[in-house]
């Protein structure tokens, strides 16, 4: 995919800043294959120890919390916290990356692990918007429509993904692959309207680029 | 209150004006509390830790840059601060106003209203009128299990519930869900706060409307209550409670302050178990059974008659008291009966398997013996008898041939024909029962929450109870008419007063000798240890 990365002309938004058109340069060139959705090697120091605060594509609900690895990531996680309490919010990361949403049984189970209560974790769990309370599509698409990109059409890029997913704001469309939600600031105000998808950025989007980012993203899942 | 015991050091300062003298360590928020003035707060409450989050406490303190949250700002040495300043009043009227911005103003059909903080505040220093034309915020309400039910809309959000579930019942099952506009209290999904053995405390400390009683739920008005300080009779712990009264019916029991023994609480246990003061089959006139044939009578009659057949002389007696009865009751009976000629008094008291402690404040637990009593009887001279259901133990004086008096106890699993071979059965109670209608003679007796007397708690306080509610046609208390029968045999006073009753209690028992109601008080006063005579 990358080789075709440049050949897609009309697709003004590939999905990075840089996209000014004075360089001659592709996204990969410029951020690396790796840069998205990527942690650290597994191993080294317990600070070094990733957690993710955005959607992965992939997931399984019904994963164990926490085995291998993820046993291996918990432990280390906890190591670098006075107390169990302090390490709920990347213990509860955890547990999205895999399982991809936080269900009521996970916030159990998490409370559970950590000696706190199921309902301190629902407490937590619902004050951070991050955490999924409920199942997401393969991709979690997240359009800005605060301030800046408001606008500048932020809600008509909504729209369009809304229309073009066939889906209403929050449910998972047909495919299992999209869920659309509106958010607020993603910080990315010099590039309104600003789209997250999973743990990538999409900038500057227009209504007309949606079925273009939409197209690739099936095409990247299949 | 200082926990060496050494004087605290003391702090002078100014609150509006006026100057006040604490402890050091005080708040400036009590330290006003100290001069009578209350400073407006919702989620400070003197039992829990205080957040400072509701911002209605913040005051002006002379130096300080902004306004400071009074009830978490220590007294400074020549402090000067103000509650009523402009800047203050404008503060709490603007938190008022966003206070009200979501809140369903719902008064009417809101069982708070009467009692509710923020009805109080906007009364006193709201804007006349609301600005917000945005439309409200709805949550509808939340059955939390239990005898609880939540309203979100009304909720100030000022946490006192969480903290009292996190703090004195430990039991974290409450919290702040969601965030901002939307945040709201909440359990785990539906699990509730059912089985939290004192989660009613919750709707006691909760300022406004958002956490009420199933129980009480529309039941009456909060200006329709008259409340009547008493102690909780469901256990011996002895619990400063109110009766909340309407319509001569107790319609809840709220817990009263009292740092010794129940703080600012008390158990589910105790606050649901209020119906049998209501009870409405009592014995409400004296009754003289002559030959099997229940004649009603009036009491100067009834006490001639009895006094009369005392007199022809008195086979030897056996009574049965009640651990419902007060230290007076119980000493009346047992003057009377050294006046027959002496005899042993026994007791029947039920009693739970085990202790439910308030892990936040282990001297509060709703204790084993589930009668308020037992320890002023056994202090007595009496000896409990039965089962721990406060059944049984009374086979051999069903059928006692002597005099028998019966003081309280109901009587309620013996058989019609208990006391049928007693030379002489006088039952003073007041709810009638097969087994009490044999008496030849059947004397109504109040109700504790119909008497003034006092209760000696399982520690050995003795603590004093007032009348709440009126009693049915003649019944007295147990004390008046065992006093003065007790008094025609032996020619001593007649009590005729609850406090000239204990007064003849103290002299009957060394542990209450001293005490008088004016030493008890309203906080109780502990016992006299017995102490024990040398080589005996």
């Amino acid at each position: 995919m990358s080789d075709e990365t440049t050949e897609r002309a009309p697709f003004r938004n590939p999905g990075w800043a840089g996209n000014t058109g004075e360089f001659d340069l592709s996204e990969d060139e410029v951020r690396g294959r790796s840069y998205v959705g990527d942690h650290a090697p597994e191993g080294g120091h317990a600070s070094r120890v990733p957690t993710v605060p955005y959607m992965l594509p992939e997931k399984d609900p019904e994963a164990p919390l926490f085995e291998g690895p993820y046993r291996e990531r918990f432990e280390k996680i906890l190591s670098r916290y006075p107390n169990r309490r302090a390490a709920l919010l990347p213990v509860l990361n955890l547990a999205q990356e895999l399982r991809g949403h936080v269900s009521p049984e996970t916030m159990s189970e998490v409370a559970g692990i950590l000696d706190l209560s199921d309902a301190y974790v629902r407490g937590v769990a619902t004050f951070y918007t991050m955490y999924n309370k409920r199942p997401v599509g393969r991709y979690l698409i997240q359009v800005c429509t605060n301030v800046s990109c408001n606008l500048c059409g932020g809600d008509e890029v909504l729209a369009a993904f809304l229309e073009h997913t066939g889906t209403e704001a929050g449910e998972i469309s047909d495919d299992g692959l999209f869920t659309v939600m509106e958010v607020e600031c993603l910080a990315a105000c010099g590039f309104a309207t600003a789209v997250q998808i999973n743990a990538r950025y999409f900038e500057n989007v227009t209504p007309d680029d949606v079925p273009a980012i939409l197209d690739r993203l099936r095409e990247e899942a299949s | 209150m200082a926990e060496n015991s050494q004087t605290p050091e003391s702090v002078t300062l100014t609150i509006d004006g006026r100057e006040v003298s604490v402890p050091k360590g005080t708040t400036i928020l009590q330290a006003a509390e100290a001069l009578g003035n209350r400073i407006p707060h919702y989620c400070y409450h003197p039992g829990l830790s205080a957040p400072a989050q509701c911002r209605l406490c913040l005051v002006e303190v002379e130096g300080a840059p902004k306004l400071q949250p009074s009830c978490i700002t220590e007294v400074q040495d020549g402090q000067v601060v103000l509650t009523e300043s402009e800047e203050a009043t404008r503060q709490r009227t603007g938190v008022l106003e966003f206070y009200l911005a979501n809140h369903p103003l719902d008064c009417p059909i809101c069982d708070q209203s009467g009692e509710c903080k923020l009805q109080d505040y906007v009364h006193a220093e709201g804007r006349k009128h609301g600005r917000s034309r945005e439309p409200k915020r709805v949550f509808g309400r939340d059955d939390f299990g239990g005898d609880i039910l939540f309203y979100g809309d009304r909720c100030v959000m000022c946490t006192r519930c969480v903290r009292f579930m996190n703090e004195m019942a430990q039991d974290p099952r409450l919290t702040v869900v969601e965030r901002g506009n939307r945040s709201i209290i909440d359990t785990f999904f539906e699990e509730g706060v059912e089985g939290s053995p004192y989660a009613g405390n919750i709707v006691d400390i909760c300022p406004v409307g958002a956490l009420v009683s199933k129980d009480f739920l529309h039941k009456a008005r909060a200006w329709d209550l008259d409340h009547k300080p008493t102690i909780c009779p469901n256990c011996s712990q002895g619990c400063n409670i109110d009766f909340h009264v309407r319509d001569n019916r107790v319609q809840r029991l709220k817990p009263r302050a009292n740092l010794e023994v129940n703080q600012y609480w008390m158990c589910d246990y105790g606050r649901h178990r209020y119906e049998w003061m209501n009870r409405e089959d009592r014995i409400e006139s004296p009754v003289v059974n002559r030959s099997g044939r229940p004649v009603p009578s009036d009491w100067s009659e009834t006490l001639e008659a009895l006094h009369g057949r005392l007199q022809e002389g008195v086979r030897p007696v056996k009574a049965v008291a009640s651990p419902f009865a007060s230290n007076e009751d119980l000493a009346a009976l047992r003057h009377l009966v050294d006046a027959l000629g002496g005899g042993e008094i026994v007791y029947r008291l039920p009693r739970a398997d085990r202790e439910i402690p308030l892990p936040g404040f282990p001297r509060l637990s709703r204790r084993r013996d589930l009668a308020p009593n037992g320890r002023g009887a056994e202090i007595l001279g009496m000896e409990r008898v039965g089962d721990d259901e406060g059944a049984g133990g009374l086979d051999e004086l069903a059928h006692y041939t002597g005099t028998l008096v019966v003081l309280g106890d109901e009587l309620a699993d013996l058989e019609p024909d208990f006391g049928e071979q007693a030379a002489l059965y006088i039952y003073v109670g007041s709810h009638p029962s097969p087994a009490a209608s044999q008496a030849d003679y059947r004397l109504p007796a109040t109700t504790f929450a119909e008497q003034e007397g006092t209760f000696t708690n399982h520690e050995g306080r003795v603590q004093r109870f007032w009348p709440g509610l009126q009693a049915p046609g003649l019944a007295r208390p147990a004390w008046l008419v065992l006093g003065a029968l007790a008094a025609r045999m032996t020619g001593g006073p007649v009590p005729t007063s609850a406090a000239e009753a204990f007064v003849q209690a103290a002299e009957l028992a060394p542990e209450f000798q001293g005490l008088t109601y004016e030493s008890i008080g309203t906080r109780g006063a502990i016992i006299n240890e017995p102490v024990a005579l040398p080589g005996a």
